[in-house]
């Protein structure tokens, strides 16, 4: 019998929760919802600390800044906001040229945060202040995402992935691919970067050989991307079935992926944790999973959370975060040797 | 595959297409005005002189991208697989979208995307595409591929602006956009004034609609007519029954050998041995296809398929469907 991981707390918010993150420096939570509310948990209790209409529509996306000290926020309003996490005061809002502000990420040293909206990157300082504007790209932007550690970033729209600095607005590399590609991961040692596309297929750039991989046969769009720390595993969705790809030594070319199967309806949120070999996924049948990639018995338990899993978030290696699509959100014990 | 549009939870959209100037706005707004009760999203590829509550209405830039699975080619619309991925997320769902493309958008990737997209497709059901047509201009446009594809790919046609225009005029444009689409419902109206509940909740994608066809106008020679159009319906009705594999294989070959010509096809087939209707519908490349009602105890037992697109040969088509038949 899987055992049942154990909730620490579950509080109810009352929108889609879109947008999930954690800074276990801050011992905070915050949570959009679609409505385009913002909340801030704390995240030992689950108290609320405060809530507001933060983004007139619906946020988009949210994430605290690299040290805890800041919440930035994006969303349908075209704005850019920057929140004092702890406290809530709004310390600044740029507006973008588009309706949406769709994607927002902090650099690595948490000094600027590069956001999308539409075809529109711009680069902000923590302040809010424009740091770098960009040209247009020719299509929208469906994804952005810094290289871990690195003053390096990644954007991606319709037909290729560009490669950029935080120091210039010119692109440094062009990855061309025919299609569309919804999602953009960065192995932490930065030798692959991966997108999840539109058409069920993902794709391994090999960045210091300049060679790609397609790996296709996933059920659906693939959206749902997470590498292990030690940049060996890349786990992904794209179905029920949790796709794990082994990279070590000479990559995943011809090798088998490892299939995961146990969720009844599609994967929604992966993510491992920040440490070890430890997986979470949840789905839209209200379940989520605990792997262990190493075992051989890799289920290592699992819980129920009564809607749809739309995020999942960790906070330090036993303490996992999920946003449901009815506006739950859940601490969970995910001890990892029970 | 295809549920009964009755028990089907999902949201409608209607795409609303026509070219700039034909009266799309207008149409727009009469039935944000009537259907005020309800809450509907808007999404628009230009923004016109909409005036209604803005906080509905969502702008958005055409994006054609090129889907590549297995052997199905075909396009989607990007910017609606975000949008309504995104909206569809809310907890105060939609009751209906309204989709409002460009004068010159052409209608395939649009409906394509409703076919595609997993996701797209277990939250909304695309009930039909509505086209305005400017009764005094059409002719000017009728050069233009996009203006004849909105016309093949409609479910309802509204001839607007029909004062400006003498009756003969109208007969002669109307017989004409028959011959492009001989199975859309025609209305005819002045300042888009329609009953709004003759465009929503049509059906046009569904599969237990997919029989609401009369094909009998369709079968005869375009060459009747004296315009030489090259996107026309092809209509077929033959009775008796067809052997399933070889309807199967005809279907199959047909839509991958000309299925970027073929815009939408539907029909309902007598199929040998098997008690209940065969009906399908499609667009392009992409075919939804089941078992509907059982055939009655004295119903004669016949087939009726409808094929509108560009450059149709209609003998093919009928010799092809006739040699399925046992």
């Amino acid at each position: 019998m899987t055992a049942t991981i154990p909730t620490v707390w579950s509080a109810q918010l009352q929108d889609h929760i879109i947008s999930l993150d954690t800074s276990f420096a801050g011992s905070l939570v915050a949570a959009a919802e679609s409505s385009g509310h913002l909340a801030v948990l704390d995240l030992r209790s689950g108290q609320i600390l405060w809530r507001t209409d933060g983004h007139r529509f619906g946020v988009c996306q949210l994430a605290f800044s690299p040290d805890g000290r800041l919440l930035a926020s994006c969303g349908q309003d075209g704005k850019v906001c920057i929140w004092e996490s702890r406290l809530g005061r709004l310390l600044a809002a740029h507006v973008m040229d588009a309706n949406w502000v769709e994607h927002l990420a902090w650099s690595p040293s948490g000094e600027t945060v590069l956001a999308s909206a539409g075809k529109h990157l711009c680069l902000l300082t923590n302040e809010g202040a424009v740091r770098l504007s960009y040209p247009s790209h020719p299509a929208t932007i469906a994804d952005i995402a810094w290289q871990p550690g690195r003053n390096r970033f990644a954007t991606v729209t319709y037909g290729f992935v560009s490669l950029w600095t935080g120091d210039s607005n010119k692109p440094q590399r062009q990855l061309p691919w025919p299609g569309s590609m919804l999602k953009l991961a960065w192995q932490p040692q930065g030798r692959y970067l991966v997108t999840g596309n539109q058409d069920a297929s993902l794709q391994f750039w090999i960045l210091d050989q300049s060679k790609d991989l397609q790996m296709s046969g996933y059920d659906t769009k693939v959206r749902e991307l997470s590498w292990d720390n030690s940049g060996r595993y890349l786990a992904s969705g794209g179905g029920k079935v949790v796709v794990v790809w082994d990279c070590s030594g000479k990559g995943p070319k011809g090798r088998k992926p490892l299939l995961l199967s146990w969720h009844i309806e599609a994967i929604n949120a992966l993510r491992f944790a920040p440490s070890g070999l430890c997986l979470a996924s949840g789905a839209a049948d209200g379940l989520i999973a605990l792997w262990s990639i190493q075992k051989k018995e890799s289920l290592l338990a699992a819980a129920e959370t009564g809607s749809a899993v739309s995020e999942v978030a960790w906070a330090g290696s036993d303490c996992l975060l999920v946003g449901t699509a009815e506006g739950r959100v859940l601490s969970l014990l995910a001890r990892q040797n029970p | 595959m295809t549920t009964s549009s009755r028990t089907d939870p999902r949201v409608p959209v209607t795409v609303l297409t026509g070219f700039l100037g034909s009266g799309k706005t207008t149409l727009l707004n009469r039935i944000l005005h009537e259907q005020h009760g309800k809450r509907i999203a808007v999404i628009e590829n230009e923004f016109g002189e909409v005036g209604v509550d803005q906080e509905l209405v969502i702008g958005a830039e055409e994006e054609i991208f090129e889907m590549n699975n297995g052997c199905i080619c075909c396009t989607v619309r990007g910017d609606l697989i975000r949008i309504l991925g995104n909206l569809m997320k809310r907890r105060d769902k939609f009751d209906y979208v309204l989709v409002e493309t460009t004068g010159l958008a052409d209608p395939g990737p649009v409906a394509q995307t409703f076919f595609v997209d997993d996701e797209i497709q277990s939250k909304l059901r695309l009930d039909g595409i509505v086209t305005v047509v400017d009764a005094k201009h059409f002719h000017q446009h009728f050069d233009s591929d996009e203006a004849r594809e909105q016309v093949a790919f409609a479910d309802v046609l509204i001839l607007n602006k029909t004062d400006l225009v003498t009756e003969s005029e109208l007969d002669a444009l109307q017989a004409r956009i028959c011959s492009i689409n001989g199975a859309a419902r025609l209305l005819r109206a002045r300042d888009a004034a329609v009953d709004v509940a003759a465009l929503l909740n049509v059906g046009g994608f569904n599969l237990d609609r997919a029989v609401d066809i009369d094909p009998r106008f369709l079968t005869s020679d375009p060459s009747e007519h004296q315009h030489d159009d090259s996107i026309t319906s092809v209509g077929i009705e033959e009775s008796g029954s067809v052997d399933e594999d070889k309807l199967n294989r005809w279907l199959s070959k047909l839509l991958q050998d000309r299925g970027q010509d073929i815009f939408r096809s539907k029909g309902v087939v007598s199929v040998a041995g098997e008690s209940r209707r065969f009906v399908f519908q499609g667009v392009h490349m992409l075919l939804d296809c089941g078992a509907d009602r059982p055939w009655g105890q004295a119903e004669a037992r016949m087939s009726k398929l409808i094929f509108i697109g560009r450059n149709l040969d209609r003998e093919e088509l009928v010799s092809g469907f006739r040699s399925c038949l046992v």
